[in-house]
C-alpha cells in the first residue's frame, strides 16, 4: 500500500472529509488554509481561503455544491466549492469547534467551545438553496450543551431525528431535532446521556445508514454505540489515547488513529508515540493491522465512501490517502 | 498502687477498648488509653477486686525476686564436684551480669545414701537487667554433648509449675486434607506456569505452548510490592506490610503467613524447609501486637530478646519463629547495613545457614535450632566472600555427613589472599589456593558441585591495568586439582552450563578500560552500551602416553557484542546472550552449542557447533528467564525501570517469538520453578533414546489442541456474527418506520450513488532532454 502524501499544510491537521462520491478530499488545519484534492492523485484542486484563525472542522454537503467550515477566529463560512466562492460569514462570540450538514443537506449545526465562562453551544441553521448553489442561511435553535463539561464533537443521526453530541467527561448525549411546521424555527430537547469514556471524546463518527456510530476517547478506547439507546455495543481497546475513528465502509472493518501527544512525547522516538493507524474487526473486536508512516499523532481519520481507501490526518501537518491492496479486498474471515 | 491496679482492672470488667497496656514489673499502670472519666463506680464498694487480689497477689510476693534465675539441666554431681561446677557457672556467666555474694546457690538432695545435686541451680544477679541478659545469652547454652542449658526467670517458674500434671487428652481435631500442594506438576500436558504482575494485578498463567497463555486466576492487590516463588515453586509468595504471605496449592489459598512488619525481602531456603524475611524497620513487638489486634498476643512470636532485629528466620510448614537476627557490627560496632540479599546462605542439605561479618568472622548456624556449629563464630580475618556447594547430595559428598564451603579473602600487608575449601561442621581445610594482586574474586559453583570457579581480576604487573584468572576447582576429584585460564580484560559475568559433560562455561568479558560499569539512571537502566566479548570453555583431558593433559581450552570468542547478561538453557545446550536494562540496544542472540554440522575434523566439532540460531530484540526488555523445561524464553519490559511499551514476550528455544502481550503499568513476570527430576539419570537417557515414539503422541495433541481451538474461535465468531445480524435486523426494521413519518415531514431521502467507476489512465509524457547528434 502506498500511500499518496499530501503536502498542503503547514501546521497540524484538524479535520479532513472525503465528498459523498470519495473524489474530492477536504482537509483544513491549524494553519488556517482549507484545502481541496483529486483524492486519485493527490493534486490539488484548490484552497478556500479567508479564515483568520485555525481551522478546526469541515463539512461537505451531499451534492458536493457547498462547503462549510468552522474556525478559531469565531467565524463559520460557507463556500461555494466550484469556485472558492465565500457565500456566507456567521460570525460568533466564541470559536467554532464543529460544523456539520444534516443527512438530507437542509441543515448545518455549528457548534461553539467553551468561552470565557459561556459554555459550549448548538447552532442549528436552515441552509436554503438559490438555483446556483448559492444560500442562504436562518438561525433556528441554539440550546446549551454543557452540562458534562465542553462539548468536543457533534454529528446528525438519521433522518434528521438527533444530534448527537460528545463531551470532554466521556459523555454522549442525544437531542432530539424537531423543527417547526414552517421549518423556520425549531428546537432541540435532551432525551439521554450515557456516559461511555473515562476520558474526553475525540471523534464521533457515523456509519452509513447513521444508525450506529463510533466514538475515540483519550481513555485509549474506541466505542461502537447504537444511537437510539446509546448502548456500547462494542469497545475497541488500544494502549495510546485516540484521536479519531472511523467506520470502514463495505467490510466490517474499524480504523482508529491517535498516539501520545505532542507535550508527552519522550525522546525515544517516533516507535514510543505509537502513531499508526489501527485496524479492528468490526464484530470480533480484534485488531487486524497498523499502518504506519505518520511521524506524529493522528488527529483524524476519513475512509472512501466506497471503501477502496482511508486518508489520515497527522499533528506532522501531512495528510496520506492510502488505498487499499487488492489482497485486502480478497481476505476472508473464517466462521 | 493497689488503688491504680483496680482503675485497671475496672476498665478491663466493663469491656471498654484497652488500645494500649503496659504494665511495669512492679505492676504500675503507666498507660490507660479508653478510660472512661465518665463511667466511674458511685462508690469503692461497687468494684469488684476479688479476682484482681487472686491475680496480682502473687505478683507483689515475687517482685523481689527479679534478678535470680533458675538453671536446669546441669549435669548431677556428688559434694567433690560441687565447687568445680559452681566456678564453672560462674565464667559462663561472667560476661553477662555481676553474681550477688553467695548467689549460686544449687540444691543437694540425697541418693543411694550420697549427697548429689539435683540438677539445677538458681544464680542471683546484681539487678533484673542482668538476670535478663543471662537468659538471652545462656538458654540453650551447650554445656557439653548430653547437657544444653535452660535458664528461666525464677519468677517463671511458679507460671509453669502451675501446668496441671494430670495430663487431659486434647480433643480430636476433624482431619481436614490438605490440598495437593504439587499439583500443577501433575498436569498431563506437563505444562508450565506463570505469574504475571500488571498494575495491581497477579494473575497466573498456563502456558499452552508459547503461543497462548491460559489465565488460571486474577487477584487485585495481591501484593503490595512484588511477587516471588519458593525455590521449587510450591509457594508464591506476596509482601504487604504485615508480613509476608504464602499461598499454594489449586485453589491458590493461603497457606501460611509470617508476621515482619515492613518486611522488604525474603529467600527461602533450597528444599523450601526454612523462609528467611528482612525489614529494614527494627522489630518491636508492642507494633507487632498492634497489628495483632487485642486478644491477639498470644500469636505474636517475639519476644523482648528480639527487639531490634531485622532478620527472621522461620520454618515454613509450621509458621514457627526459629530465631531473629541484627545486622552484623563492623570493626567499630556500627551495624552494617548494606549487605547483598541473600546474605543468609543456606547448605545444600539445609543443614546449615551461614552469614559472613566482612572483614572479620562466617557464623554458622545449625537448624533447626539455629545454635552457632562449634559454638562461636569462625575467625576469617578479612573474609570477602563465601558460598556453599550446591547439590551436596551423598554420592558427590566430599566427606560423610558434611557440607562444604568456600570463602576467599584479599591480600592484606604482605600476607597473600586465599580461597579456601572446607567442610563444615568438621571444619577440615580441604584446599586452599594463595593469590598475589588480586583485585577482586567471586566464586562460581557449578550447579552439580563438581566443579569451583573462582574468578580472580587481577592488576598487571604495571598495576595500570587488568587480567583475569578463572582458577578452577575439580572439588570431586581427589586432591581437588585446579586448573587456570587466563583472560585479558575483566570478565563481568560467569555461567557454567548445567548439566554440561564437558564442563562447558560462558563469559563476558571486557576490555580493561571498559570495566567500570556504564552509567546508570535513576531506575537501573544503563544509559549507555559497554562493547563486550562473550567466549566459551570446556573442559579437555587428552591422554597421551606420557602424560594426561587436563586443561579448559577456548571454543569460540565473540566479539563486538553489547551482550551484558548470558542465560544457560536449564537444560544446556542452548544460550541466550542479551542486552538487558540499556536505554538503546535491546539485543536478544539465540545460540546453539551443539548444532549438527558436517564436513569439520573431530579436533574442530566442538567450535563449529557454536552457531547462531537468531539474533533479534525485544524493545525495551529489562529481565530473562527461561522456563524450567528450557522449552521457552520469557522477557519482560517492566514499568519498574522505563515506561515503554512495558509487557512481556514468550520466546521459544530457537528465538521465534510465539506470543508478545503488552500491559499496562507492567511489573514483574516469573516462571513457577519445578522441583528437581525424580528420574535418576538412567533413567532420562532410556526416555531420551525412545524420544520419536513418544513425539508421535505428542504431535496428534498438539493436532487435536489445535483444532480444538480452531473450532472454539469458529464458534465464538460465528456467535457474535450472528448476535450482531440479529441487531441490525431490528434496525432495520426501526429506520424504516422513522423513514415513513420523516417522508411525510418532508424528508427527502439521497439517492444511492451510482456504481459505474470509470478509470483513466493519462499518459504524461514529458521531454527532459534533447540532444542532436551529427552522424
Amino acid at each position: 500500500m502506498r500511500p499518496i502524501l499530501l503536502k498542503g499544510h503547514t501546521r497540524p491537521i484538524t479535520q479532513i472529509k472525503y465528498n459523498r462520491e470519495g473524489d474530492l478530499l477536504f482537509t483544513v488545519a491549524k494553519d488556517m488554509v482549507v484545502n481541496a484534492w483529486y483524492a486519485h492523485n493527490g493534486e490539488r484542486l484548490g484552497t478556500f481561503d479567508g479564515h483568520k484563525g485555525s481551522v478546526w472542522s469541515i463539512a461537505v454537503d451531499s451534492s458536493s455544491t457547498l462547503l462549510a467550515t468552522g474556525s478559531a477566529d469565531n467565524t463559520a463560512k460557507i463556500w461555494r466549492i466550484r469556485d472558492g466562492k465565500c457565500l456566507e460569514t456567521l460570525e460568533f462570540n466564541a470559536a467554532v469547534r464543529k460544523v456539520e450538514f444534516s443527512t438530507d443537506d437542509k441543515y448545518l449545526s455549528v457548534m461553539l467551545d467553551n468561552h470565557m465562562g459561556q459554555k459550549s453551544e448548538i447552532f442549528v441553521y436552515r441552509v436554503v438553496r438559490s438555483g446556483s448553489g448559492s444560500s442562504e442561511v436562518y438561525r433556528m435553535v441554539r440550546p446549551n450543551v454543557a452540562e458534562h463539561g465542553r462539548a468536543t464533537v457533534q454529528a446528525w443521526a438519521y433522518y434528521n431525528k438527533y444530534i448527537i453530541v460528545g463531551h470532554v467527561d466521556g459523555t454522549v448525549c442525544q437531542y432530539e431535532f424537531s423543527p417547526s411546521d414552517q421549518q423556520q424555527s425549531g428546537s432541540l430537547k435532551l432525551l439521554k446521556s450515557k456516559k461511555i469514556h473515562n476520558d474526553e471524546i475525540t471523534d464521533l463518527q457515523f456509519s452509513a445508514d447513521r444508525s450506529y456510530f463510533i466514538t475515540s476517547s483519550k481513555d485509549k478506547t474506541a466505542n461502537l454505540v447504537d444511537v437510539e439507546t446509546l448502548d456500547i455495543l462494542k469497545i475497541y481497546k488500544s494502549d495510546t489515547s485516540l484521536n479519531t475513528a472511523a467506520l470502514v465502509a463495505k467490510k466490517d472493518y474499524i480504523v482508529v488513529g491517535g498516539g501520545q501527544a505532542a507535550s508527552e512525547v519522550t525522546t525515544t522516538g517516533a516507535r514510543q508515540g505509537k502513531f499508526e493507524a489501527r485496524f479492528f474487526h468490526m464484530i470480533f473486536e480484534h485488531e487486524i493491522g497498523r499502518v504506519k508512516g505518520h511521524f506524529g499523532p493522528i488527529n483524524t481519520l476519513s475512509v472512501e465512501p466506497n471503501g477502496l481507501g482511508y486518508s489520515s490526518g497527522g499533528e506532522d501537518g501531512f495528510v496520506r490517502i492510502h488505498y487499499f491492496d487488492d489482497d485486502y479486498f480478497g481476505y476472508k474471515y473464517d466462521y | 498502687m493497689v488503688w491504680r491496679n483496680c482503675w485497671c482492672k475496672y476498665s478491663v470488667t466493663k469491656g471498654q477498648t484497652i488500645e494500649k497496656r503496659k504494665r511495669k514489673r512492679n505492676g504500675t499502670v503507666i498507660e490507660m488509653k479508653g478510660f472512661d472519666i465518665n463511667k466511674l463506680p458511685a462508690t469503692e464498694d461497687d468494684i469488684d477486686y476479688s479476682d484482681l487480689e487472686i491475680e496480682y497477689s502473687q505478683t507483689f510476693l515475687e517482685s523481689g525476686l527479679d534478678n535470680v534465675v533458675l538453671v536446669d539441666n546441669l549435669p548431677v554431681v556428688d559434694e567433690a564436684k560441687e565447687p568445680k561446677l559452681v566456678a564453672l557457672l560462674k565464667k559462663i556467666t561472667k560476661g553477662v551480669g555481676k553474681i550477688l555474694e553467695d548467689g549460686v546457690h544449687m540444691p543437694m538432695g540425697e541418693e543411694k545414701g550420697k549427697r548429689k545435686s539435683k540438677g539445677y541451680a538458681f544464680i542471683e544477679f546484681e539487678t533484673a537487667d542482668q538476670a535478663q541478659d543471662a537468659i538471652k545469652e545462656l538458654n540453650g547454652y551447650r554445656l557439653d554433648k548430653s547437657h544444653t542449658l535452660m535458664v528461666n526467670h525464677f519468677m517463671d517458674v511458679e507460671k509453669y509449675s502451675r501446668v496441671p500434671e494430670e495430663f487431659v487428652v486434647p480433643p480430636k481435631t476433624e482431619f481436614v486434607a490438605k490440598e495437593h500442594m504439587k499439583y500443577w506438576l501433575l498436569d498431563e500436558l506437563s505444562r508450565d506456569q506463570l505469574c504475571t504482575l500488571a498494575d495491581q494485578n497477579i494473575t497466573a498463567l498456563w502456558n499452552n505452548g508459547g503461543k497462548v497463555v491460559e489465565t488460571i486466576l486474577t487477584r487485585k492487590d495481591w501484593t503490595e510490592t512484588y511477587l516471588q516463588w519458593s525455590t521449587q515453586g510450591t509457594y508464591l509468595m506476596t509482601m504487604h506490610r504485615q508480613g509476608v504471605v504464602l499461598w499454594g496449592g489449586s485453589s491458590w489459598n493461603k497457606i501460611m503467613r509470617f508476621v515482619h512488619l515492613g518486611v522488604r525481602l525474603v529467600d527461602t531456603s533450597p528444599q523450601e524447609t526454612y523462609i528467611i524475611t528482612y525489614s529494614n524497620e527494627p522489630l518491636r513487638v508492642e507494633a507487632v501486637n498492634d497489628v495483632l489486634g487485642a486478644g491477639n498476643e498470644h500469636l505474636n512470636p517475639f519476644t523482648e530478646a528480639d527487639e531490634g532485629n531485622h532478620f527472621c528466620v522461620w520454618e515454613t510448614q509450621t509458621g514457627r519463629l526459629l530465631r531473629t537476627f541484627g545486622y552484623v557490627t563492623n570493626d567499630n560496632g556500627e551495624p552494617v547495613t548494606k549487605f547483598s540479599w541473600p546474605c543468609f546462605k543456606w547448605s545444600a542439605t539445609e543443614n546449615y545457614l551461614a552469614r559472613m561479618t566482612p572483614g572479620s568472622k562466617i557464623s554458622i548456624y545449625e537448624a533447626p535450632q539455629m545454635t552457632m556449629v562449634g559454638k562461636k563464630s569462625l575467625n576469617v580475618p578479612g573474609v570477602a566472600g563465601f558460598d556453599w556447594r550446591p547439590n551436596d547430595d551423598i554420592k558427590t559428598r566430599t566427606r560423610k555427613n558434611q557440607d562444604t564451603i568456600a570463602y576467599w579473602f584479599p591480600e592484606v600487608d604482605n600476607q597473600p589472599g586465599r580461597v579456601t575449601i572446607m567442610t563444615v561442621p568438621t571444619m577440615e581445610i580441604l584446599r586452599t589456593k594463595n593469590m598475589i594482586s588480586v583485585k577482586d574474586i567471586s566464586l562460581h559453583w557449578n550447579p552439580t558441585g563438581d566443579l569451583l570457579c573462582a574468578k580472580v581480576l587481577r592488576y598487571t604487573k604495571s598495576k595500570k591495568s587488568v587480567l583475569t584468572n578463572l582458577e578452577i576447582f575439580r572439588v570431586s576429584e581427589r586432591d581437588i586439582p585446579s586448573e587456570i585460564v587466563e583472560v585479558k580484560g575483566g570478565v563481568v559475568a560467569f555461567a557454567w552450563e548445567p548439566q554440561s559433560p564437558n564442563h562447558r562455561f560462558a563469559i563476558i568479558h571486557v576490555d580493561s578500560a571498559d570495566l567500570n560499569p556504564p552509567p546508570i539512571n535513576s531506575s537501573g537502566m544503563a544509559t549507555a552500551a559497554v562493547k563486550s566479548n562473550v567466549s566459551f570453555y570446556q573442559f579437555v583431558r587428552s591422554k597421551s602416553k606420557l602424560s594426561v593433559k587436563e586443561s579448559f581450552v577456548l571454543l569460540k570468542t565473540l566479539e563486538k557484542k553489547n551482550t551484558t547478561s548470558i542465560y544457560w538453557s536449564p537444560k544446556g545446550r542452548y544460550i541466550v546472550l542479551a542486552t538487558l536494562r540499556t536505554i538503546s540496544v535491546w539485543d536478544l542472540e539465540f545460540w546453539d552449542l551443539d548444532a549438527e554440522v558436517s564436513g569439520v575434523s573431530k579436533a574442530e566439532a566442538a567450535t563449529a557447533s557454536i552457531q547462531l540460531l537468531k539474533q533479534t530484540e525485544h524493545y525495551g526488555v529489562t529481565d530473562l528467564e527461561w522456563d524450567p523445561s528450557g522449552r521457552y524464553v520469557l522477557t519482560t519490559a517492566s514499568s519498574w525501570r522505563h515506561s515503554m511499551e512495558n509487557g512481556y514476550v514468550i520466546w521459544d528455544f530457537k528465538g521465534e517469538q510465539l506470543l508478545k502481550s503488552l500491559q499496562e503499568k507492567f511489573k514483574q513476570a516469573l516462571w513457577r520453578p519445578r522441583p528437581p527430576s525424580l528420574l535418576s539419570d538412567s533413567a532420562k537417557a532410556k526416555i531420551r533414546k525412545n524420544l520419536s515414539s513418544y513425539s508421535s503422541d505428542f504431535d496428534e495433541q498438539d493436532r487435536v489442541a489445535a483444532s480444538a481451538a480452531n473450532t472454539e474461535q469458529i464458534n465464538l465468531r460465528r456467535r457474535l456474527i450472528s448476535e450482531w445480524s440479529s441487531w441490525r435486523q431490528t434496525c432495520s426494521a426501526r429506520i424504516k418506520a422513522i423513514s415513513d413519518s420523516a417522508a411525510k415531514l418532508g424528508y427527502v431521502e439521497l439517492k444511492p450513488i451510482e456504481q459505474d467507476q470509470e478509470v483513466i489512465e493519462e499518459i504524461v509524457e514529458e521531454l527532459i532532454d534533447e540532444t542532436v547528434e551529427f552522424v
